[in-house]
């Protein structure tokens, strides 16, 4: 999962992007309007925290290029403007939720995971893939009624592959959603991480969860085939 | 009840009234008495010629008609009246006969006085006169000497006094009644007369904090005498709710101001608690907040500051632009160091004006701020001010290679900063250029923002007086 945060007070920007990445997402920041605007336009992201008074480029004004430009991607404005006709006005533009500052950082994941949820269509914060049960909301992962034990990378990666399941998600998808903007890409990584999620998925002997189709990504089904 | 305008108004008018018809009440009465009077006494003295005229002098001497005749039966004087006729000191007659005789000595003439009639009070007359001659030849009385009698005559006053006690009374009874009833009347008067007044109250009294953009209406149709005061109500109203917006803007301002460090902390302290953390990141946590709550204290210091002293009124007084601006920079001379600035007065004459000093400081000190703060590293502010008749004119202009021309429209918006971090603008918190605005269309003048050669620049003209 890849998250944008576009936040010009650094207090606040570090704190929301580490939280985020230590539930599991890979983070883009930017302090700046014109550059969260240039990240925004330029990466896919599942979901985005935005402020709405930024250095040379508004929030709003980012909300309404996006939108103009058939960006659905779910929006979250975070901001100190606290009056009904500024929360009206940043739904009506295209947000999908509004949170004022101050906040507590727990509500905002909260929020941030309900955005990505909708995102690909799960009424619920569990994903069930076959017998793996996924708890979104308290971030656990059972097989066959057995936690299991998965770094914040693992389960971000896993999360992906669940709300993906039964369809493809390429390598650079993967990457994506494990890395931000700066890391420099490695096709290792993805193997290792994919790797990493077939042992502790996996029985010790027998066919995995998540299969390769060469040439294209993962699939994750419930069958093990 | 002392403190209510109708209650006044009416004791006012009422004690007015009482004293006019007190007045009026004594003059009815006065006249009144002095008519039954002067009726009485004319009535007095009709009656004393009338007896007169029926004393005769006949050939064996002084006779009196009512001695003969129908007056041995019929009394010739009531019995509140007596009767004395003198001649020179002697008596000749008196009625009734018991009373003592009235003596000739008291005030003859032709004008009623007052005496005791057996005790009682009277009025009185007396005047000389001349019998009628009764001889049976003219000749005869040709040679009779004549004598001039003096005719007393009095009558008691106790119907007079009684008179005039039921018109006392009338006058006093049917005055206060009609001062019960005029006030009566003035109280229902004033209370319609006062309508305007109540009105125009419970108007005011709908005015609350959150209406105060209402006003008094139809002020033109209220009575000549509200108008003015109403005028004056709804200049108030007008101060009241610009300073009421001026207020709320501020409060605005700074809680927008307070949520954004205040966000700062919690998401640090939240993130901090969410799981366990080594000594180093708790440390860092601790000097991350430390360094918020420094900052805070900061703007709240620069807004409550900026604030104070641009809505504290304060007269015209004698500035010298050239030394103000001199002043402010050495203010920042560390902060100039530090980023290797340099400025520079591009006309260097003295520009002495008169103007209110504290919105220009206040004005002057954030044009300042901004330059200092905004300016290319290694670089020069130029400064010039001059001053015409009615105006003066201040340009700042710091270099500012990076600032977009976009953004020139949005830099007087409240909360805009040019820099993408508020780290480095320390306290500044995107709200001067903003007040500056403001004060400067306070002032009358304006300000304006321009991108000249790369360089960031701003105008402010101001309405002064040149000293």
């Amino acid at each position: 999962m890849r998250v944008l945060v576009v936040e010009d007070y650094e207090p606040v920007r570090s704190a929301v992007v580490q939280a985020l990445t230590e539930e599991g997402y890979a983070v883009d920041s930017a302090d700046n309007g014109r550059d969260g605007l240039w990240h925004a336009k330029s990466g896919e992201y599942d979901a985005i925290v935005l402020d709405i008074l930024l250095p040379h480029v508004n929030g709003i004004e980012i909300l309404q290029s996006l939108r103009s430009n058939n960006n659905h991607v779910p929006v979250l404005l975070l901001t100190a403007l606290d009056e009904v006709d500024q929360r009206i006005r940043g739904l009506d533009e295209g947000a999908d939720d509004y949170l004022v500052k101050p906040f507590a950082i727990a509500e905002l994941m909260a929020r941030v995971r309900a955005l990505v949820r909708r995102r690909f269509g799960d009424g619920t914060s569990i994903i069930e893939v076959g017998e793996l049960r996924i708890d979104t909301s308290a971030r656990l992962v059972h097989h066959k009624d057995k936690p299991i034990e998965l770094t914040a990378r693992e389960y971000g990666l896993l999360e992906l592959l669940a709300r993906r399941r039964g369809k493809v998600v390429t390598r650079e998808e993967v990457w994506k959603s494990l890395y931000d903007f700066g890391a420099e890409s490695s096709s290792n990584v993805v193997d290792v991480y994919i790797g990493y999620l077939r042992k502790k998925l996996d029985p010790p002997e027998g066919p995995s969860m998540i299969q390769t189709r060469r040439g294209m990504g993962y699939v994750l089904t419930g069958r093990i085939d | 009840m002392i403190h209510s305008l109708r209650f006044r108004l009416v004791l006012i008018v009422g004690a007015t009234a009482c004293l006019l018809m007190a007045l009026v009440g004594l003059a009815v009465s006065f006249i009144f008495e002095l008519s039954l009077r002067s009726e009485f006494d004319s009535s007095l003295i009709e009656r004393a010629r009338s007896l007169s005229h029926l004393v005769e002098h006949e050939k064996h001497g002084i006779t009196f008609e009512w001695l003969e005749g129908v007056g041995l039966t019929t009394p010739i004087v009531e019995e509140r009246e007596s009767l004395a006729i003198w001649n020179r000191g002697e008596l000749l007659e008196v009625f009734p006969a018991t009373a003592s005789p009235i003596q000739p000595s008291q005030k003859p003439g032709e004008n009623a006085f007052n005496l005791n009639l057996n005790s009682k009070r009277a009025r009185a007359v007396a005047f000389p006169f001349t019998p009628r001659l009764v001889f049976e030849s003219e000749p005869e009385a040709a040679h009779v000497t004549r004598p001039v009698l003096t005719i007393m005559f009095a009558r008691t006053t106790r119907e007079l006094d009684a008179a005039i006690t039921t018109l006392r009374w009338t006058i006093l009874i049917v005055g206060t009644f009609g001062w019960g009833a005029t006030l009566a009347v003035m109280w229902f008067a004033i209370g319609i007369g006062l309508r305007p007044v109540q009105h125009a109250t419970r108007q005011i009294a709908s005015i609350v904090p959150g209406t105060l953009s209402e006003r008094i209406e139809q002020v033109d149709r209220q009575p000549n005498e509200l108008r003015p005061l109403l005028s004056t109500i709804n200049d108030l109203l007008t101060r009241l709710e610009q300073a009421f917006v001026r207020e709320r803007s501020f409060s605005s301002d700074v809680a927008h101001e307070l949520r954004t460090p205040l966000a700062g902390l919690r998401a640090q302290l939240d993130l901090s608690l969410s799981r366990e953390r080594s000594t180093q990141e708790y440390k860092k946590t601790i000097g991350q907040c430390l360094s918020i709550t420094e900052q805070t204290g900061e703007i709240v210091e620069s807004l409550l500051e900026t604030t104070r002293e641009s809505m504290a009124a304060s007269p015209p007084e004698h500035v010298d632009l050239h030394s103000l601006l001199n002043v402010l920079f050495i203010e920042r001379q560390q902060n100039m160091q530090s980023r290797k600035l340099q400025f520079k007065h591009r006309d260097c004459k003295d520009v002495s004006i008169l103007i209110q000093q504290r919105p220009l400081l206040v004005i002057l000190r954030n044009l300042v701020d901004n330059a200092v703060c905004y300016a290319d590293l290694d670089s020069t502010i130029e400064v010039s001010a001059e001053s015409s008749d009615n105006n003066c004119v201040v340009v700042i202009s710091n270099q500012a290679r990076t600032f977009l021309a976009n953004d020139i429209d949005k830099v007087f918006n409240r909360f805009w900063r040019a820099d993408s971090s508020r780290h480095e603008t320390g306290r500044h918190c995107g709200l001067g250029l903003s007040l500056c605005r403001r004060l400067a269309g306070q002032m009358g003048g304006s300000i304006q923002a321009s991108i000249v050669d790369q360089s960031f620049r701003i105008e402010l003209k101001l309405p002064c007086q040149s000293n």
